[in-house]
């Protein structure tokens, strides 16, 4: 089987990677701009997901035991991408190219070769098909885990919940959500706009196991992710900074879409390489 | 499945949608162990209680959610292409989940049929929110949809197997009450994409969809009697359109008319004007169907009364049009 397991190191090196990729793409997003600082709060997800948690096989992309990961807050391209290009997925040098015209990595294309299993893009669209997903797996006796990740202010989105109940109905414990809580939607500060509150306490009450975890700290996240629930399914309430890694970016909901500039890139290289 | 008068009126009365979930569905599982069915607390609103009592691990129910079950549907067909039927009310399986429906049917091409019951103003009192009267609008609306809409409870059989042994998502629109009155007597060649020719008539062309095809047959039969002869044709599929037929038929009509329990926006009159908009020395189009306005409330008959949907009134109309 070809596929890295990497050490709590290697995915710290694979993070400061992935981040620079991150601004590389923004900087060639242009004058469209891109989707920063939520693709830097879930840099260290994507990263233990696919260096360390997830089974697949680079050489076999389609085989049947692989995990499922499917992506919600799709917006946070800068993530995603990169992680998947590092592990050998694609070669990096495309990812410069994800908004060019007809690319193969450009907009929403489900493409299970490259790792994209489902493109869900809208928010609230990818939590009933992961549960339809994950009841045919159990149904079938698949030997594969289901991941998906979710952003703390997506689940303003009814439909999330729709589907977090027959989750829980269904006892579906080969499913593992992960929740992006940045505390920030476009608008800015979530518990000022919508507040989501005690999001471990919610997914429990649904009937959930759920632990609350720091988002960019690997050994954590590897810890929380590697763990397989019972009899019920899990969700990793995974708290991070939006824009983290960056100064001028974190926390400002400016950079929910921004438009990288020259100078603004140089100035964020130069803080990535010397953290 | 050999197919008798005496089963036919027997189909007639469970209604179309009994007819489609209890005799068709239950044949297809018979064939297919992998089919499944979704539902939003809909067993009994889809008349599926034989088929749930029968194969219970066939059946998820999504709880009332249509968005979420649009989803899950997906998501079950999303490995191996499976077919997965998801029913409910027309009303809520199409249009309440109209973006599930968009992003995962018609872009994602998941193999999934909608089945929509009580279309048109079935519900009758239940009212407007149980309505289904621009649901073909907003399926005709999204690419590569293919929309069927059955004229009685045998066509509603032989319906929803041909969704399952075609690839691709599917919309069916089953519509009426209990007691479906019969447009085919006899057992019939169903093929999705071309229009049924019920009867011939050199003067006007009535092409009719659902619960209209039967009224239309008998609006002919009064109009034959004042010696006006239609041709009254099945229009089942309404997407992708018969084409060859209307073709046809606008070089043998003076006049065409459709007739639909449903918004004639957008609707089969609509898809039908939208053809013959391009063509040169077209025949008279009339449009017969559900207007732009909300109708009083009250059963099936007051409502196509408002609408000018029943046999004598199209008839009329139809008289009227060619003086």
């Amino acid at each position: 089987m070809n596929r890295k397991i990497l050490s709590e190191e290697e995915i710290k090196a694979l993070c400061k990677r992935m981040r620079l990729h991150a601004m590389d793409m923004a900087l060639a997003a242009g004058n469209r701009g891109a989707h920063v600082s939520g693709s830097l709060s879930c840099i260290e997800i994507y990263a233990v997901l696919y260096g360390a948690i997830l089974n697949y096989d680079l050489d076999n992309p389609l085989w049947q035991d692989r995990d499922r990961f499917i992506a919600g807050k799709e917006h946070a391209r800068l993530a995603e991408y990169p992680a998947r290009a590092e592990m050998g997925f694609y070669p990096v040098d495309v990812l410069h190219t994800y908004e060019e015209n007809d690319g193969l990595l450009v907009g929403h294309q489900l493409r299970r070769e490259l790792g994209v299993e489902y493109a869900s893009m809208s928010l609230g669209m990818e939590m009933s098909f992961v549960v339809g997903k994950a009841i045919l797996a159990k149904q079938t006796q698949q030997k594969y885990h289901i991941y998906c990740l979710l952003g703390d202010a997506e689940c303003e989105e009814g439909p999330v919940w729709e589907a977090f109940i027959p989750a829980a109905h269904y006892k579906l414990d080969n499913l593992t959500v992960i929740i992006d809580r940045n505390y920030m939607s476009v608008d800015g500060n979530t518990e000022e706009l919508m507040a989501q509150l005690d999001m471990q306490r919610k997914m429990e009450a649904f009937g959930w196991e759920s632990v609350t975890i720091d988002g960019h700290d690997i050994h954590q996240l590897m810890e929380a992710l590697s763990h397989k629930p019972e009899g019920r399914p899990y969700a990793v309430i995974a708290q991070t900074t939006k824009g983290k890694g960056v100064s001028f970016i974190e926390n400002k909901k400016a950079w929910h879409q921004a438009i990288m500039g020259e100078q603004l890139y140089h100035q964020a290289i130069e803080e990535l390489q010397n953290a | 499945m050999a197919i008798n008068p005496a089963l036919i009126k027997a189909y007639a009365k469970m209604g179309q949608k009994g007819a489609a979930a209890g005799i068709g569905m239950m044949e297809l599982a018979k064939r297919d162990p992998d089919m499944r069915v979704v539902v939003a607390d809909s067993v009994a609103i889809a008349s599926l209680d034989r088929f749930y009592n029968s194969y219970p691990d066939r059946v998820i129910n999504a709880g009332i959610a249509e968005q979420s079950m649009i989803g899950i549907a997906a998501g079950l067909s999303s490995e191996d292409g499976r077919v997965v039927y998801a029913c409910t009310y027309a009303e809520f399986v199409l249009t309440k989940a109209l973006e599930f429906v968009r992003h995962n049917l018609a872009y994602h091409r998941f193999n999934v049929k909608l089945v929509g019951n009580s279309a048109g103003f079935a519900m009758e009192t239940l009212s407007i929110s149980h309505w289904a009267t621009e649901d073909i609008s907003y399926a005709r609306a999204l690419p590569g949809m293919t929309i069927l809409s059955a004229a009685d409870s045998l066509e509603a059989i032989k319906m929803v197997v041909a969704a399952h042994d075609m690839q691709g998502p599917v919309y069916i629109r089953l519509s009426g009450l209990l007691n479906c009155p019969m447009v085919y007597e006899k057992d019939f060649d169903y093929q999705i994409g071309k229009a049924n020719t019920l009867r011939e008539g050199e003067d006007v062309t009535i092409i009719a969809t659902g619960m209209m095809v039967r009224e239309a047959l008998d609006a002919a039969d009064l109009l034959a009697n004042q010696g006006v002869h239609c041709r009254v044709v099945d229009m089942h599929t309404i997407k992708p359109l018969d084409t060859a037929l209307l073709d046809n038929v606008m070089a043998s009509s003076r006049m065409i008319v459709s007739v639909e329990e449903h918004a004639m926006i957008g609707g089969l009159g609509g898809a039908i004007a939208e053809y013959m908009a391009e063509k040169n020395g077209r025949p008279r189009l009339v449009r017969i169907g559900v207007g732009d306005f909300f109708c009083k409330l009250g059963d099936l008959r007051f409502c196509w009364e408002q609408h000018g949907l029943t046999a004598p009134q199209i008839a009329e109309r139809i008289n009227k049009e060619l003086q």
